[in-house]
């Protein structure tokens, strides 16, 4: 008897050992991002960051006005208005991604004049585009533009998402990325 | 003999390896996050920092073109130099009522390099600081001016523009 229930409380603990380990969330719940969601002309607001995505358009070819430069490809440029909450402090995009499916693309270092990195002002819009360098495969679908004052992705921090339909999008020959600037209402 | 006194072994061991993580833990992750505190010198008019005194001057809204829904503020400072003077670090304009935080910056302004220094600097001869910042039109302060100086200080004047 004493024997049955030595049985019987091992199993018991057993159990509740793999419940307990069933119900403990992962390291990506734990210290994963506070996903903000929007829609593009909807403001976002972050503990760090107000952003707006204004528009979006694909192109074949990127090119900055102020110099020669130029690059042909399958490029998704994102025009967004951004502004700091509370603090000009580090106030910056740093890490703007476009999720779509399970491939992450980060935004273009190659285009000098997107507003990654562009100082941010509290209480003034700055308005500039992002540029994402795409497979020529990555035409249509819905995409999620990640943008965060953080270099790398957000961990126990909010993180801005907005939801873009990839198969409404119009698409032109060639876009110039115009330098970031304060946007006037 | 007791259960306390059969497993002393253990127990001295487990108090042994509390403290030991205890100890590791601030080690490794709470002293390396600990950002020393600046040391703040309240100021009137006057104050000594990076190696040489800083005084308050004028202020003025709406010196410099600014874009619609936004006005600057300027902020003018003379600096008595100095053999000692080192380069100060960001200066920013906080309301205490809302919290909000600018930093001064010439970017996107048209503020002419003649109209002083953006910050103080290596002088040994006096020099003039012009300190701009670009504040949304219904903000009216009052501020709290902080400047940063060398070794963790933080010179702080009240401004009501």
């Amino acid at each position: 008897m004493k024997r049955a229930r030595s049985w019987i409380l091992g199993g018991v603990l057993l159990l509740a050992a793999g419940a307990l380990t069933a119900v403990t969330p992962g390291d990506d719940a734990v210290i994963g991002p506070l996903v903000l969601r929007g829609a593009v002309g909807e403001a976002v607001q972050s503990r760090s960051l107000i952003a707006t995505a204004t528009d979006a358009t694909f192109t074949d070819e990127v090119a900055v006005p102020a110099s020669d430069w130029s690059a042909a490809g399958n490029w998704l440029v994102v025009k967004v208005t951004a502004s700091a909450p509370t603090t000009e402090a580090d106030a910056a995009i740093q890490l703007a991604a476009l999720v779509i499916g399970d491939r992450v693309f980060h935004s273009s270092e190659r285009v000098a004049t997107t507003l990654k990195g562009a100082p941010l002002r509290v209480g003034t819009d700055t308005e500039g585009m992002l540029a994402f360098e795409l497979p020529p495969d990555v035409v249509a679908g819905t995409a999620e533009l990640r943008l965060t004052t953080s270099y790398y992705t957000a961990e126990l921090d909010d993180l801005i998402a907005i939801s873009l339909a990839l198969d409404d999008l119009p698409r032109v020959p060639t876009l110039d990325i115009q330098a970031p600037a304060w946007s006037t209402p | 003999m007791s259960w306390w006194r059969r497993q002393r072994t253990a127990l001295i061991a487990l108090a042994a390896a509390a403290v030991a993580m205890v100890a590791v833990t601030v080690w490794l992750d709470i002293l390396p996050s600990a950002r020393p505190t600046d040391r703040v010198i309240e100021a009137d008019t006057s104050v000594d920092i990076a190696g040489q005194t800083l005084t308050l001057g004028a202020t003025e809204w709406g010196e410099f073109e600014a874009p619609s829904g936004s006005r600057t503020l300027s902020v003018r400072l003379s600096s008595s130099g100095g053999f000692d003077a080192s380069l100060c670090g960001r200066s920013t304009l906080t309301e205490p009522d809302s919290s909000h935080t600018w930093i001064s910056s010439r970017s996107g302004l048209e503020v002419s390099s003649d109209d002083g220094e953006s910050s103080c600097t290596v002088e040994t001869d006096a020099y003039r600081i012009l300190l701009v910042f670009l504040l949304p039109d219904d903000v009216d302060g009052p501020f709290r001016l902080d400047i940063e100086g060398s070794d963790d200080d933080l010179a702080r004047f009240d401004i009501d523009p």
